[in-house]
């Protein structure tokens, strides 16, 4: 939790007159995030190829992702590698569920973060007895658990049974998209609204209760019991939420690959995922934008460029080094200040120009 | 100097860096019109090579109209998506289709045009495969679809082609490629080559029991579609078995394998050539190849890198489907180009001669063919109407004749030859033999060409 969340989470910390300049830059920060959503929205796809779209599209899916781990190794404290698993089995379910039956886009998100929700808590249930090291060990186990699980039943095809895979179709039928999203620059639309919603329940949670429990827990969990919060409660909750807005992800997913492979949900990815959140920033809901951006716009750029997205292995490892030694909090903490430090040190440069200039007889 | 200073100029100086190598990368992306990998040379560079060498010039000549003059013209640009991952590297068909493009450049390309094709690499991924097919056609103007070796993208883009009125020419993986209009392959794929070698181990071994094993990935069911109907047409058993990959431990699959198939039974794999090594070295060390009728393989095993490893044990114990002519087993003048290209132009090609350089060599014949009778500008509705309308293009690599057709499925190359090892090289076992129709998509394919004229060969 940002310096910022913390205060706002203790108001008697805070000074008589700081209300009025909160409420003011709060208005402000919140008319910039608008006006950059309707960029988002409207500006973006009249720029970039389609190709950027898809990718951009892949983006907003992956924020939500990085969302969820952020709220459990950011908010929380707890290494979950599990993550990757969590958004195969949304996918998943809203795979068959579009398949099966004809409800509505939106109800086929809900229900597949709903039953994500069920089942990622279950991932989360060793967290009550454990951390660090020994937690992401377990998640990394049941995440290769699930992996194989879904490998053996194979993503739905549009076939009948339980699965809804058959695997001796010649002609694979894609997954519908919602009817107000069918091309690609709407369904990107589409994402980013979902995304957006996704992002505002979170931070829903950030702001209030949970999310000064959240903090308390990841502070010390001894010290959090004794001020009498239910620990218990509020990890399970935190997996709840980070699950269920995995699942409304992978239901998102669906719709924007349209064909899905259990080959895609490989169980490293979570490592991969959780490398790219700590260097976007867990600690801050734009880290999970950021670290969007490196695990699908980076690679998509690469690929463009002809160069092997493969090298970006190696790149996240230097980032991740790079961030835990010199910068917890990430590249969004980071490259602000190290901007404004830039600056500041190029302004001195010019006014150390301009005097000895001046001094010149 | 403190840490406390250290660290704020390192992080200013990663900062910038990172931002600069950023730039570079977008500015990559961006400023070239041209943002696929591409990788034609340009018909100078490739007039100069061709100058450079004259008895390998005078072999290759026969890839052009013009001998020896480089095309000068505006390139005709083609587009193909390959996979290319760790363990799975499809790209030396492309490489060899630029090698032969290449040539075709330096040798008066088509009508005065050089040929440029742009390569998207894709890792299995379907939103990747989908973009890469919009970036071809959107960012690089490519105004046609040939040489696309990739496990996915026939079942991705099939209707995106659809919708462009883009015919694509590919050597696939994935079911569509057979089973959809907008795409016809040059080669049979797992499904067909697996009917091929049953049915060798049906007419010719005649095996009383058929015990097919393949990886267990998705998509089997419908590989196994096609030898489950030949074997029932001939009213022999068959087991269909699948095998989780890597294969950790091949000696309890070959005891299996064996036990499932009996004396009389033979054993058909469907493997990459590492995994189908791994059981029949098993099956070697075991002393288990003379307790079935025969061994039989699909077309990956048809490499002398198997039939070197596995040595003169099993000469003529293995027979293996082969979807195109054994290229060191023949030597006509066709085949005489495909390796003059290959020596000369094919430095990219990794595998050498093998059956992926030979789809792409094919792949890329048949396109410059069917350019060379366009009339006019090449234009996608041009270039398109020129490849649907391929009809009995011949080769001395396949059995029979090669079309296109506005048909409802293709399934074009549905004869094949049978190869065995033989002192460390495969050889041919027997010539060209039809697909049974026992499987129904060969039997839909061959009236659906039938009821359109396609000679059938």
């Amino acid at each position: 939790m940002s310096t910022a969340e913390l205060q706002s989470a203790t108001p008697l910390a805070t000074p008589p007159s700081a209300p009025r300049r909160v409420e003011r830059a709060d208005l402000v920060r919140t008319m910039v995030i608008a006006v950059l959503l309707v960029f988002v929205l409207i500006g973006l796809p009249q720029m970039l190829s389609v190709y950027y779209i898809d990718s951009m599209t892949q983006v907003a899916i992956y924020s939500v992702v990085a969302l969820g781990l952020g709220v459990l190794v950011g908010r929380v404290g707890l290494i979950s590698l599990g993550q990757a698993a969590v958004l195969a089995i949304g996918a998943w379910v809203a795979a068959r569920l579009l398949f099966a039956t004809s409800l509505p886009y939106e109800v086929v998100l809900l229900a597949s973060g709903v039953i994500t929700m069920v089942l990622g808590t279950l991932v989360g249930l060793p967290a009550l007895r454990m951390r660090g090291l020994y937690l992401a060990l377990i998640t990394l186990m049941l995440a290769g658990a699930i992996t194989v699980a879904l490998a053996s039943l194979n993503f739905p095809n549009g076939g009948h049974g339980f699965s809804g895979y058959n695997g001796t179709f010649v002609h694979i039928p894609s997954l519908r998209r919602p009817g107000i999203a069918t091309t690609d620059p709407a369904y990107f639309r589409y994402s980013v609204i979902v995304a957006a919603l996704m992002f505002l329940l979170v931070l829903a949670h950030v702001r209030t209760r949970p999310g000064r429990a959240w903090a308390a827990i990841r502070q010390s969990e001894p010290a959090a019991l004794a001020a009498g919060i239910n620990t218990t409660l509020y990890k399970l909750w935190a997996f709840a939420l980070a699950s269920f807005i995995t699942g409304v992800a992978g239901g998102v997913l669906a719709g924007a690959v349209r064909y899905l492979y259990s080959i895609d949900f490989q169980t490293q990815d979570s490592i991969t995922l959780l490398a790219v959140v700590l260097m976007g920033g867990a600690y801050s809901i734009w880290g999970a934008i950021v670290a969007g951006l490196l695990l699908q716009l980076l690679p998509a750029i690469l690929n463009n460029a002809g160069v092997s997205p493969d090298w970006l292995i190696i790149l996240f490892g230097i980032g991740v080094l790079q961030v835990l030694t010199t910068a917890p909090r990430g590249i969004v903490d980071q490259l602000p200040r190290d901007i404004s430090r830039l600056g500041r040190r190029l302004g001195g440069l010019t006014r150390r120009s301009a005097a000895s200039h001046g001094e010149a007889p | 100097m403190s840490t406390y200073h250290v660290v704020p100029r390192m992080r200013t100086g990663f900062v910038l860096l990172a931002a600069v190598a950023l730039i570079a990368l977008t500015g990559c992306g961006s400023s070239s019109k041209s943002s696929s990998k591409s990788s034609s040379s340009a018909s100078s560079s490739a007039a100069g090579s061709a100058s450079s060498s004259g008895a390998a010039s005078t072999n290759t000549a026969a890839c052009g109209s013009k001998a020896g003059a480089p095309a000068t013209g505006s390139p005709i640009n083609i587009g193909t998506i390959d996979t290319h991952q760790p363990g799975t590297d499809f790209t030396d068909g492309p490489n060899m289709i630029t090698a032969y493009f290449n040539c075709v450049n330096a040798n008066g390309g088509v009508h005065g045009h050089p040929l440029k094709l742009f390569v998207q690499l894709d890792q299995t991924q379907p939103s990747q495969v989908a973009a890469a097919a919009k970036q071809l056609i959107q960012s690089d103007h490519v105004v046609a679809i040939d040489g696309v070796f990739d496990l996915l993208e026939c079942t991705i883009d099939q209707s995106f082609w659809k919708q462009l009125g883009i015919y694509e020419m590919d050597a696939g993986i994935a079911p569509e490629c057979w089973s959809t209009p907008n795409s016809a392959p040059v080669n049979m794929g797992p499904r067909y080559s697996s009917d091929g070698a049953v049915q060798y181990a049906l007419n010719s071994v005649h095996a009383s029991k058929i015990v097919f094993v393949q990886s267990n990935v998705p998509g089997t069911g419908y590989i196994a579609g096609g030898p489950a109907a030949l074997a029932k047409a001939a009213h022999v058993p068959i087991t269909e078995l699948t095998e989780n990959v890597p294969i950790t431990d091949a000696s309890s699959v070959a005891v299996n394998l064996v036990d499932a198939a009996g004396a009389n039974g033979s054993v058909v794999l469907n493997f990459t050539p590492p995994e189908a090594l791994v059981i029949l070295q098993a099956v070697q060390k075991l002393g288990l190849e003379d307790r079935v009728k025969s061994w039989g393989c699909s077309t990956p095993c048809d490499t002398d890198f198997l039939a070197k490893a596995l040595g003169p044990k099993w000469n003529h114990k293995l027979f293996v489907n082969a979807e195109a002519v054994d290229a060191d087993d023949h030597n006509g003048p066709e085949i005489q180009l495909y390796k003059a290209i290959l020596a000369k132009y094919g430095s990219s090609v990794a595998g050498g001669i093998g059956s992926f350089s030979q789809f792409g060599f094919l792949l890329a014949k048949f396109l410059v063919q069917a350019l060379d009778t366009v009339k006019g500008p090449y234009t996608m509705k041009s270039v398109n109407a020129a490849i649907v309308g391929i009809k009995g293009y011949h080769s001395e690599q396949l059995c029979d004749p090669w079309t296109y057709g506005k048909l409802a499925l293709h399934i074009p190359n549905n004869s094949d030859y049978t190869v065995t090892p033989d002192n460390g090289k495969m050889i041919t076992a027997q010539g060209c033999t039809q697909i049974s129709a026992a499987d129904p998509q060969i039997a839909q394919y061959r009236s659906v060409a039938k009821a359109h004229g396609v000679n059938l060969g």
